[in-house]
């Protein structure tokens, strides 16, 4: 019997199922995550009175404040401020070479800190005494899968680990296993699977770190950060800018930090927001769906419900047949979003690493019965059953405009916003250098004695044809580093200082990114040598009046008599100097008045480029001078044939390999690097694409079955239409126009809604797409070409019908 | 049984208000067998819905078994239906998706009678209506007069006291149709008060008494018989 009721009405059940188990899927995954986003960092006993601290950026307007902090700062707070009881600092070294068992290992998740992190913080220690951990000098502590990894099963406590520090801050040594912790949570804001010992009176002062102070309970942050600021600005020399305190409580982090420098990739409290708006979206859509299909079923099957009466059945009796008949679809609903859901992460690729929970998932299908199991006796309660037996309460689609105004609505708002996002995207990956960008590999943090050798690298490399070209350039892409300067400039007032920010790159490095010039030319000639740095350096640093060293390099110059200074400077550069016209810049004498003075030779512009946007798009392009300087290069850059990447992988790592045995090689895709800077936009991006797909199916299924079923009723109507003469085309029409006109309706509704959202979204963005007009109507276009398509799908059935059949139908 | 006093209907929709029945008056006894004639529109289905406490009266008063039930609440009507009353129609209304048994069985399961119970009243009504062979047929697959006897056979299952039956031989050959009257006639003669709207006069011989209705008011017999010779 009721495998006869579900073949009777299977556009009923199959539309039902498909909608409520979609919503069901993105109702758990999206309650999941939002579950798991909420909970970072809460898990500390002390979560509540941990702040970390920061200094507000009041230089570079609007950029968000680097999340570390100088360490000379920190020195205060130890004892200054009654309100901070303990003061934990995490330095973060890169490029360190890790030796344990004779073995090296490379590993980024390592920090030094002090004692304390153990009091303020509740991370699990499985082996070792927590009260005297890091009492002795020189101790580490390591994650059970660090345990494995460098011991296997042998016990790791008071196994020896060396560490090597590429750069002075932090004392490379030989350091002794104290404890072992349990593997950081995922909901951690941070994930150390190393943690070195430093002493507080330990001279690393000069060092950023990221410091983490747990405050009374109930601190007033207000006059702390009043107190600190006061303290701060004694200290701060005439004329440096003085430093303002930020505190952000520990459980604010991860949603809301949008610092650079962050020690992980973070969440971010509007993309949340998105995805819980896009679920209840969906979930909105597939109830109206499924009481609109609810409706039109009950409007079906009432001669059936009055039989029922006729024969003894009471409204209750009715309700439990509508009910029992729901939980048919609402079952196979469940179990296929349950399905969706649990394969979430194998089908998307892992987005979100979900962990969905055996008790998420039966609260929300319990939910889920309950919600849609009573909406299905709606009809029943808004309708006399026992009444005109023979009559049909069905009045056309009007009962039913509001949800397909509604439907339609979101649709239209979801696929304009959709369009917007992407069209940035793309805006901001065009304008990134580099022409094909997953062939450009960069390997960011090169060690000092690599750097060294990079001429023999590139050599080597080039010689393999799978490598296209090598260049090199001070830091990564997607960073915005500001080092600014003052300048001199030919022909610009002196009077006022001009500041600008140096990059340095590689001769080749244009060449690679595919970047041409406004005016002048980008290539650099002779470029200084390493080892005329490394004497300029000495001047300028230890004893820049020193005749010996004066006299070394003056020798160094006369041999090298071609090596003249190039500067190229940038579209922002220029409008800082107040110079219109590119060209006018061009062969202008320029000096570069950098910290250490001898490094920059006097020299002359030779060309200017467009913004390079080199680093992220949250803020506007610096002003920049471009030079090259082999010592600063600590980001090698290879492109490749992008036909055998691996094979140009292989041949990087193994000429690497050659030349630093003792240092793995670590390289990532300009691609990669791009899409983590703007991992948020991304996430709400693709999320958004995922809803506005979801919304637009169910709002097409769901109009799909209404149509259907009004057709249904209409065949009459159409039939007598065409015995008087219509033709199907006008009958067509006829009907188009009854769905379509509210189509309309909702697009006017959806464009100021879209047009908000999107605005909102772009001021992400210091660079912008403009939002244009025919997204919009592109986006109008599309749903009622949707709307037109479903509708007809039904329509021309019953339009080109021969009318005689049409009048037998009823 | 029945007593209808200044009983009035009139039903309101957009643009007019028509009135199906206009202060009608009548008493019908326990045991009874009743014809109701007259024209297409004159009011026959909506005093049949009425009887069947399906509708409710604009106005006037029905008693039945001498409680006042025309103005109850839908709940309360629908208790004092249960077991006592049910239909015939002429469109026979079968539940397309259960069989005959189940169909027959519908009356029963909302009675509270052991499954064992019901399936011999089942068994027994289908017999006796001689469509026990097709007890596991679907509606769809039996003819029309076959379908009228499975529906007369869920109408009498739970052995109400009164059957309404709204031109149960219109869609019926008149053999057929004789067959169907007979049924009637027979489980008359067994006590059941039974209230029939028809169009036929030869179906007007099984009863007892016919009441005439006009534009939605009852003749007498007088006049009934004069109207007759005018309008057949
Ligand atoms: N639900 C209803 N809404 C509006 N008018 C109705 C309704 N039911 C019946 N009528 C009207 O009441 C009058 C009597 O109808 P009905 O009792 O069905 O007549 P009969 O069964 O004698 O043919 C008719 O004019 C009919 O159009
Ligand atoms: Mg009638």
């Amino acid at each position: 019997m009721i495998l006869n009721q579900i073949i009777k009405n299977k556009k009923w059940y199959g539309i039902n199922t498909l909608g409520i188990g979609l919503a069901f899927a993105v109702v758990l995954i999206i309650f999941t995550h939002a579950q798991k986003e909420l909970s970072y960092d809460r898990f500390h006993s002390n979560a509540d009175n941990i702040y970390r601290i920061n200094i507000e950026d009041q230089q570079s307007e609007g950029r968000p404040p680097v999340s570390g902090i100088e360490g000379n700062l920190i020195v205060p707070l130890y004892d200054k401020f009654p309100q901070i009881k303990e003061v934990v600092r995490l330095i973060h070294p890169e490029n360190t070479i890790i030796t344990a068992e004779k073995n090296n290992f490379s590993n980024n998740q390592l920090f030094f800190t002090n004692k304390q992190f153990f009091e303020v913080f509740d991370f699990k220690l499985i082996k070792g005494n927590r009260e005297s951990l890091f009492n002795k000098p020189n101790q580490v502590v390591i994650s059970k899968k660090i345990a494995l990894a460098y011991f296997g099963t042998e016990e790791a406590l008071g196994k020896e680990i060396k560490i090597a520090v590429q750069y002075i801050y932090a004392k490379s040594g030989s350091y002794t296993v104290a404890g072992v912790m349990e593997n950081f949570p995922d909901n951690s804001h941070f994930n150390a699977e190393l943690l070195f010992s430093i002493n507080n009176n330990e001279d690393i002062n000069e060092y950023h770190t990221f410091a983490y102070l747990l405050l009374e309970k109930e601190s007033n942050l207000t006059s702390l950060k009043k107190l600190i600021n006061a303290h701060w600005k004694k200290n701060t020399k005439e004329g440096e800018p003085e430093p303002i305190s930020q505190l952000m409580p520990l459980r604010d982090i991860h949603l809301y930090s949008h610092n650079t420098d962050e020690m992980d990739v973070n969440g971010s409290m509007s993309s949340l927001i998105i995805l819980i708006v896009g679920a209840l979206i969906v979930f909105l859509i597939a109830f109206i769906n499924f009481t609109n299909l609810n409706y039109v079923q009950f409007i079906t099957d009432l001669k059936d419900f009055k039989i029922h009466m006729i024969n003894g059945a009471s409204y209750s009796d009715l309700s439990r047949i509508i009910i029992t008949r729901s939980l048919i679809p609402i079952s196979f609903a469940i179990l296929l979003g349950g399905l969706i859901a649990y394969n979430f992460d194998a089908l998307s690729g892992s987005a979100f690493q979900l962990n969905i929970s055996v008790f998420n998932t039966l609260w929300i299908a319990l939910v889920f019965y309950l919600v849609f199991a009573l909406s299905s006796l709606l009809p029943l309660v808004t309708t006399k059953v026992s009444k005109d037996l023979a009559r049909s309460p069905y009045q056309g689609s009007k009962k039913f405009v509001a949800s397909l105004l509604f439907q339609f609505m979101l649709s239209i708002a979801a696929i304009i916003t959709t369009i917007v996002l992407h069209k940035q995207i793309d805006l901001v990956n065009d304008l990134h250098p580099g022409n094909e960008k997953s062939s450009i590999v960069i390997m960011p943090d090169v060690p000092y004695h690599m750097i060294q050798k990079y001429e023999i690298l590139k050599e080597s490399c080039l010689k393999h044809p799978e490598i296209r070209n090598i260049s090199a350039a001070f830091y990564k892409p997607g960073l915005n580093m500001p080092y600014s300067y003052p300048i001199e400039m030919e022909g610009i007032d002196k009077s006022v200082e001009k500041k600008l920010n140096m990059f340095s790159i590689e001769a080749d490095f244009f060449k690679l990114f595919n970047i041409k010039p406004l005016a002048g030319s980008l290539d650099m000639g002779i470029t200084s040598s390493m080892s005329w740095e490394n004497i300029a350096i000495k001047i300028s640093k230890y004893n820049p009046n020193s005749d010996q060293v004066l006299e070394k390099l003056e020798q160094y110059n006369k041999e090298h008599p071609d090596f003249q200074e190039n500067y190229i400077l940038n579209k922002s550069a220029l409008k800082v100097l107040g110079i219109k016209n590119p060209q006018d810049a061009i062969g202008k004498s320029f000096q570069f008045n950098f910290m250490a003075p001898k490094l920059f030779k006097k020299g002359q512009v030779i060309g200017v480029i467009d913004d390079l946007h080199y680093g992220d798009m949250f803020s506007i392009e610096k002003p920049m001078v471009l030079a090259a300087k082999k010592m600063f290069n600590s980001t090698f850059i290879a492109k490749i044939d992008p036909n055998r990447k691996a094979e140009a992988l292989q041949v990087l790592t193994k000429e690497w390999h050659t030349l630093a045995p003792d240092h793995p090689i670590k390289y990532e895709f300009v691609d990669d690097l791009y899409e983590q800077i703007y991992f948020n936009q991304y996430k709400e991006m693709r999320a958004l694409t995922l809803f506005s797909i979801l919304s637009i199916i169910l709002s097409i299924l769901g109009m799909f079955a209404l149509s259907s079923f009004s057709i249904q009723h209409k065949t009459k109507e159409i039939g007598i239409r065409k015995a008087n003469g219509s033709t199907s085309l006008e009958i067509l029409m006829l009907l188009i126009r009854e769905y379509t006109q509210w189509v309309v309706v909702a697009f006017l509704i959806a464009c100021p809604i879209a047009y908000y959202i999107a605005r909102d979204w772009l001021r992400n963005f210091a660079y912008r797409i403009e939002l244009s007009w025919w997204i919009f109507a592109i986006s109008g276009v599309l749903a009622l070409i949707i709307a037109i398509l479903t509708v007809s799908w039904q329509t021309w059935k019953a339009a080109t019908q021969n009318p005689v059949e049409a009048l037998k139908y009823e | 049984m029945i007593k209808i006093e200044n009983l009035s209907k009139r039903f309101q929709t957009e643009e007019v208000e028509t009135t199906a029945l206009n202060q009608i008056n009548l008493e019908i006894k326990e045991g009874e067998f009743v014809a109701i004639m007259g024209p297409s529109g004159c009011g026959k289905s909506s005093l049949l819905n009425i009887l069947g406490m399906l509708d409710s009266p604009t106005s006037g008063d029905y008693y039945f078994n001498d409680q006042e039930v025309g103005n109850q609440k839908e709940s309360q009507r629908n208790a004092i239906r249960k077991g006592n009353i049910n239909f015939v129609f002429q469109s026979f209304n079968l539940i397309d998706e259960l069989n005959v048994f189940r169909n027959v069985e519908l009356p029963l399961t909302y009675l509270n009678i052991g499954k064992s119970d019901r399936k011999a009243r089942v068994l027994e009504v289908l017999d006796r209506m001689k469509i026990g062979h097709r007890k596991h047929h679907y509606p769809q697959q039996l003819s029309g007069g076959q379908q009228q006897r499975v529906a007369i056979a869920r109408a009498v299952s739970a052995k109400p006291k009164l059957l309404l039956a709204d031109e149960p031989t219109g869609n019926l050959d008149s053999k057929t149709g004789l067959e169907v009257m007979n049924l009637l006639s027979e489980l008359n003669s067994e006590g059941m008060t039974i209230v029939m709207v028809t169009h036929s006069e030869r179906d007007a011989e099984f009863a007892h008494r016919v009441i005439r209705l006009f534009d939605g008011e009852v003749m007498t017999e007088k006049t009934a018989k004069e109207f007759a010779t005018i309008n057949y």
